[in-house]
């Protein structure tokens, strides 16, 4: 991976381009090499003369290398491949050997030319390979309000198949008048925030870079929190600390989480990104949390199980109301269990909620004992993440094994995601739901639930109704019929 | 004079006596350490005194919690207390009591004098010699009322020559018929269908002869022996002669037979008790009171003398006339009896009045087969481990034998409706129609079954072993992607590469899988080419209807595909379904169906083309880094020529990136090859390369010729939709065939192919340490870029990546393909879904585990 630094002469001739090297502290007339962790970093003159002059940072990874000796984060399944990308795209590989070859540059620091250091110089870069995770327009967005002029052409998958389309790589060509040190500090940080990724662990230290190489301009951008959340990969407790650093208010940072599903891949990842990032406007998850909580008050109920709990934002609440004994989250992924348990701190929870809570594995398409003998139960957004021909045990599961006495259920309505600007007509909300149903489909197949197990069920909405569409989310309250027989 | 102390071989024995007077030395002599619990022993173990008073609550909790854990499991325990109060005994009958065992006490009781001569003598019992008299005291007490709380065998010695003189017999539980293998012929209730009974038998192979006596002489085919579950009598035209029968044969030893509640009323009649002359019982009467008085007593003997359930072959089999739960087998009380004879009731009636019965088999979770009778039903069907034989014959039905260990089903129609049943033999239930009780129950399954750490027993080596941690994940893939349960008789296996190739400019090479062979002792290998596409497993019944019998699936699907995770194949089900039915139109035109006597099959497969189901991840990983490298090398190697004219010295690192500009446009071939567009059936092809399983067998007895052959067959009928696979038969000992081949996985694997997979002749075959790997594949020098990056032939890469270990790989390997015939072996013979789902989990479990995934 590599990008290229072109500096030309300005029109009073005022210094010579040439002097670039010693902006960065390297020797055009030589091969700089220096050995960074997992590869080689090098900087090198394809052309240097007063008019113009051009420094490129290549980065070479040793693949086989970085896939036996990874340490980083795991979620990221292409890392563990030979076939990778992290050799070829700009990444954080990149922002390492920044720091590592042109610290000094970075800093701004220059002994032999400080006046041309401090300078605003015509300066451009060319990346061949960036990646754009979110499309090539957030280049735009992301660089323009620094004053750079962005020219960036998407590099499609295969020049002989034009069907696949457009790669998640831009060529981009950046021009402004900026300090060299501006250039590389908005290069280090943006470079890793349009990929999305980062080949290590992030922890403080991170916060620590953020500061001092965005100080200075992350506060001001209009992207800010984009640019804060994916710098510190969407590590709430980070985040926060680096808001408060920068002084951020984090109420719409929080919308950019989203409690559904863990991440199984990175296209998953977007997608998840993609459908908190549509919902926003309306902060549905905390509807929905308000409408449970709602449903527990009016009820006579003490004990409560939520099907498909994730990372516990549900159980959190229910484990707050005094007239709930027994709070139990059932999850199918071990890894959201695992955040679970961090969010709801369970190692330090006070023995009676200790007592209270139960966090178990289990699998909503089999029977399980453990579900039995609740009060009440959520499935919230959960039927939707289950393929439609194994919905049958889903509903054998829960309500007829299980069989708590209310059932509060919810679903996407498909018809109102007309409403949602940035989704296509006929796309889904989720890569991962295997459906989305409108409110024909949902209350028929909810009312089959009623004949079938001896339930009633109430309908209803979360979020703005619309008066053609309905609402964003659609609902049932059921409620197990006592006098009704039901199949056993 | 020696007493014999007979004691049963599962019960729960109390040594009674005083402090002192020996008990503990008469335990340890007579019983092994591990099976008496003492609560001394416990007393210390909870307080660190063994003569703590204050500890004797939990002490006496923990000697509870150690015995029923033993009785839980089976085993003879002795408890040495000294059991003078009534409470401690308590515990004890309630125990015995909880498992169904006998309570037996054993009381010591030596003169006073002898104890606290003995008292005084010891220095680790500091109490006061008063304690002594008063136990005595209470011994006595204790004496008269043994008998009345419930102990069945009492035995006392009082005195020292009774004490050292005594010995113990283990009595075997009468129930324990383990020796017992068969083979027998397990018969259902016969209710006096004297004809039916002959005609049953003589088509089993007896042969039936009645003597000048009137009585008869049996002899059996081979080694087997009838059994009969009970229920002989009433109702029937017959059953005097069916008594007669059924005596003789037990008499002479070709028979055995446990009772039935109809027979044990009968006696009861006999033996001059009240009985109500109702449910045929009268006409049973009426028949018995021709008979002479020595018949009838005979009669009496007979059935007094029976078992009321047996364990036999090991404990593989159970026989009782209404079932036996695990918790019963092989105990002996008055409940165990009556749950043989007339199973549990809920205390409920239905609508005809009849008490319901409780489903004890669905919650059947044992390891024996319990065979039984009683409840008359339609068809014998195995459900959970378990199997009804009782087919009515009396109302019309049959009289059915099912064959064990064979688990063959033999019936014979009744002649007549001897006797109208209260309620209808057939249900009515349109679901029972295509699907049997078991299937309808697996519907769902429980999670516990299938869940947790495990020890799945395969026929073939030692039990697999699946960790908690891999189950769970296995349950996270089962539960987000795979199709209903019932489909997945089978999951195919991980595959290994043979070891890295010694040949310059190859990772892999066709010699290194030879070598392996040969070095495991195999002579014979089979040589496929291997197809680049997705691996499928195709479930096929000839309609809808067969599949809804063979699988239990409530959908109105011919069959199905899916992935190797489970996952559905097709997303369109229109697509997916005329795909099935293309594929059995072959099977049907190459009169394969007749050729395998079946009308379903199982078949291993490659899909063709790997875009359809992939092309997500060509796109984000091949295409992309296909696209990345060249405009990233393209980017370098601009840049290094400028440099270059500059007059720095590049050249290494210039020349370097050329050949991985080339490289990259190679990479982009190669995975292209695998890729075209799907618009319609005609764009998807399938190279299948096992027949798997069909009906009543697994086809892992034939060997790899056959699979091709029977295959290649399928696949002259449909060249449109399947792929002939090439393959060659090599005899590792002849240099020859192994040139040949070599080079046609050269030439193959240079226009792009994927490369071969190497299989022992044998689906199943043995080397020196079990079953050796079922197959290795040697992938191509081209086809290796799309693994191991574009790069990777590079010098400096290669010698890297030869240094691989695939010792995991081939552990994982080997286990899966286990668990998959095991799998498939479980399904054909009709075990319940969670055995053999509880296989597929743990293939899954196992693809779970970190290993290389490039390998």
């Amino acid at each position: 991976m590599q990008f290229s630094i072109t500096l030309k002469q300005d029109a009073e001739k005022s210094y010579s381009a040439s002097d670039l090297g010693f902006l960065l502290h390297k020797n055009p007339h030589n091969h700089h090499v220096k050995d960074i962790k997992l590869g080689v970093a090098r900087v090198l003159y394809p052309e240097v003369s007063d008019d113009s002059c051009t420094a490129c940072l290549h980065v070479d990874i040793d693949s086989i290398n970085l896939v036996r000796n990874y340490q980083g984060p795991a979620n990221r399944h292409t890392l563990k491949q030979y076939v990778n990308d992290r050799p070829y795209a700009a990444n954080s590989f990149l922002t390492v050997a920044i720091s590592r070859v042109l610290g000094t540059a970075l800093g701004g620091t220059c002994n032999k030319k400080p006046e041309l250091a401090a300078k605003a110089l015509p300066l451009t870069v060319d990346i061949p390979v960036l990646p754009t995770r979110g499309g090539s327009q957030l280049i735009s967005e992301l660089f323009e309000p620094l004053g750079y002029v962005v020219k960036s052409t998407p590099l499609v998958f295969d020049t002989e198949l034009e069907s696949w389309g457009n790669s998640p790589y831009c060529q981009v060509t950046l021009s402004g008048t900026l300090t060299l040190s501006e250039l590389l500090k908005h290069l280090y940080i943006l470079i890793p925030v349009l990929d999305d990724e980062k080949h290590y662990w992030v922890d403080e230290d991170e916060i620590e870079k953020l500061i001092r190489h965005g100080g200075e301009w992350v506060s001001n951008h209009p992207a800010k929190h984009l640019i804060v959340s994916r710098y510190l990969k969407k590590q709430g407790y980070l985040k926060k600390q680096a808001l408060d650093i920068l002084d951020i208010n984090e109420s719409v940072v929080s919308e950019l989480q989203k409690n559904d599903g863990s991440l199984l891949d990175d296209v998953e990842a977007k997608a998840q990104y993609g459908e908190a990032k549509l919902e926003k406007p309306i902060r549905l998850n905390d509807l929905r949390i308000q409408k449970v909580v709602e449903a527990i008050r009016l009820k006579d109920v003490t004990s409560i199980i939520d099907f498909g709990c994730g990372e516990g934002r549900y159980l959190r609440e229910f484990l707050k109301q005094p007239k709930l004994k027994r709070v139990t989250g059932i999850e199918v992924s071990t890894s959201e269990l695992l955040k679970a348990e961090k969010l709801l701190k369970t190692d330090r929870l006070p023995e009676q909620a200790r007592d209270k809570l139960k966090l178990l594995q289990g699998s909503l398409t089999y029977f399980d004992k453990r579900t039995q003998g609740y009060d009440f139960a959520t499935c919230i957004e959960v039927i939707e993440h289950i393929d439609e021909e194994r919905l049958d045990a889903f509903k054998s599961s829960v309500f007829g094994f299980a069989a708590p006495r209310y059932v509060m259920l919810s679903t996407p309505n498909a018809e109102y995601n007309v409403l949602f600007e940035t989704l296509e007509s006929g796309e889904i909300r989720h890569t991962d739901h295997r459906f989305e149903w409108d409110r024909a489909t949902f209350r028929k197949w909810c009312r089959e639930i009623c004949d079938e197990y001896g339930y009633t069920a109430v309908f209803d909405f979360i979020g703005e109704e619309h008066k053609e569409h309905g609402g964003p989310t659609q609902m049932a309250l059921f409620e197990k019929d006592e006098s009704a027989q039901s199949k056993p | 004079m020696n007493k014999d102390i007979v004691v049963p071989e599962l019960a729960l024995v109390a040594m009674v006596g005083i402090s002192s007077s020996g008990k503990s030395s008469f335990a340890k002599k007579h019983f092994l350490n591990t099976e008496i619990v003492s609560s001394d022993t416990c007393r210390g173990i909870v307080s660190n005194d063994e003569n703590s008073m204050e500890a004797t609550k939990d002490a006496f909790e923990l000697v509870d919690y150690i015995v029923r854990k033993r009785l839980e499991r089976g085993l003879l325990t002795v408890v040495d207390a000294t059991h003078v109060q009534r409470d401690s005994r308590k515990s004890i009958l309630k125990a015995a009591k909880d498992y169904h065992c006998m309570p037996v006490a054993i009381v010591v009781d030596p003169s006073m004098e002898v104890c606290v001569q003995r008292h005084s003598e010891r220095d680790d019992r500091n109490f006061h010699t008063g304690v002594l008299s008063t136990q005595q005291r209470q011994l006595k007490a204790t004496l008269k009322q043994l008998k009345r709380e419930g102990f069945r065998y009492i035995y006392r010695l009082d005195t020292m020559e009774a004490i050292d003189n005594a010995t113990i017999t283990r009595q075997p539980m009468w129930t324990d018929k383990k020796a017992l293998k068969g083979p027998f012929d397990i018969i259902g209730d016969v209710h006096g269908c004297f004809n039916e009974l002959i005609q049953l038998l003589e088509k089993l192979g007896y042969s039936v002869k009645k003597n000048n006596d009137d009585r008869f002489d049996v002899s059996a085919p081979s080694d087997r022996k009838a059994f009969f579950v009970g229920d002989l009598v009433d109702r029937g035209p017959n059953n005097v002669e069916v008594l007669r029968l059924v005596m003789d044969m037990v008499k002479g030893g070709t028979a055995l037979c446990v009772p039935g509640n109809h027979d044990v009323k009968l006696n009861r009649y006999l033996t001059g008790r009240k009985v109500q002359l109702t449910h045929g019982l009268e006409e049973t009467v009426q028949e018995i009171s021709y008979e002479s008085e020595e018949f009838r007593n005979e009669v009496s003997e007979f059935i007094d003398g029976l078992v009321g359930h047996m364990v036999l072959d090991e404990g593989k089999l159970v026989v009782a006339h209404a079932g036996m739960k695990s918790e019963y087998q092989g105990r002996g009380s008055a409940i165990t009896r009556s749950f043989a004879l007339y199973g549990e009731t809920t205390g409920e009636t239905d609508e005809y009045g009849l008490p319901v019965r409780y489903n004890w088999a669905k919650d059947y979770r044992g390891k024996a087969l319990v065979v039984h009778g009683h409840t008359p039903i339609p068809e014998s069907e195995f459900y959970n481990n378990t199997i009804c034989v009782d087919t009515g014959c009396v109302f019309g039905g049959k009289l059915t034998a099912l064959r064990y260990p064979e688990k063959q089903l033999v019936s014979i129609p009744a002649e007549s409706v001897y006797y109208e049943p209260i309620k209808p033999l057939i249900s009515t239930d349109n679901d029972a129609a295509n699907h049997s009780s078991q299937q309808i129950d697996d519907e769902n399954l429980y999670l516990e079954d299938v869940t947790g750490k495990r020890f799945i027993t395969v026929e073939h080596g030692a039990a697999i072993k699946i960790e908690a941690d891999r189950s769970a994940s296995a349950l996270e893939v089962i539960s987000r992607f795979s199709v209903h349960p019932k489909w997945m008789n089978y999951l195919p296996p991980t595959m290994s590469p043979p070891s890295a190739s010694k040949l310059d400019g190859y990772l892999e090479h066709p010699n290194e899988a030879f070598q392996y062979y040969r070095e495991q002792g195999i002579s014979t290998v089979v040589c496929e080419e291997k197809h680049m596409g997705s691996r499928a497993v195709i479930q096929i019944a000839k309609d809808v209807e067969t599949a809804q019998r063979i699988f239990g699936i409530m959908t109105e699907e011919q069959g199905i595909v899916y992935t190797r995770s489970g996952r559905r194949f097709f997303n369109d089900s229109n697509l997916e379904a005329n795909f099935l039915k293309k594929l059995s139109s072959a099977i049907s035109a190459s009169n394969t169906w007749e050729t395998l006597n079946t009308d379903w099959v199982t078949i291993d497969c490659e899909i063709l083309p790997w875009s359809m189901k992939a092309i997500e991840l060509i796109k984000q990983q091949y295409a992309a880094v296909g696209c990345a490298s060249t405009h990233a090398n393209a980017a370098l190697v601009d840049v290094l020529e400028k440099v270059s004219a500059r007059g720095i010295d590049v050249q290494p690192l210039l020349a370097q990136k050329k050949e991985s500009l080339d490289n990259a446009t190679q990479f982009k071939n190669t995975y292209k090859n695998y890729c075209w567009n799907v618009s319609s059936l005609a764009d998807i092809k399938v190279a299948p390369f096992h027949i798997l399983a069909s009906e009543g067998a697994t086809h892992t007895d034939k060997n790899h010729s056959w699979h091709m052959d029977t295959i290649a067959n399928i696949a002259g009928a449909d060249t449109e939709l399947l792929l002939k696979t090439q393959y060659h038969v090599v005899n590792l000992n002849d240099a020859q065939q192994i040139k040949d081949t070599t080079d046609w996985w050269t030439k193959h694997t240079n226009q792009l192919g994927e490369g071969m997979v190497v299989k022992p002749l044998d689906f199943l075959a043995k080397g020196k340490k079990g079953l050796v790997q079922p197959a290795l594949k040697v992938r191509g020098r081209e086809y290796l870029r799309i693994i191991y990056g574009m790069d990777y032939l590079q010098d400096h890469n290669l010698s890297r990546l030869k240094e691989r270990g695939i010792g995991t790989k081939r552990r994982l390997a080997l286990g899966e393909f286990k668990l998959g015939i095991e799998s498939l072996r479980r399904f054909v013979s009709h075990a319940p879904l969670r055995h053999v789902h509880e296989c597929a989990f743990g293939v899954l479990a196992l693809q779970s585990e970190p290993g290389d995934p490039r390998l």
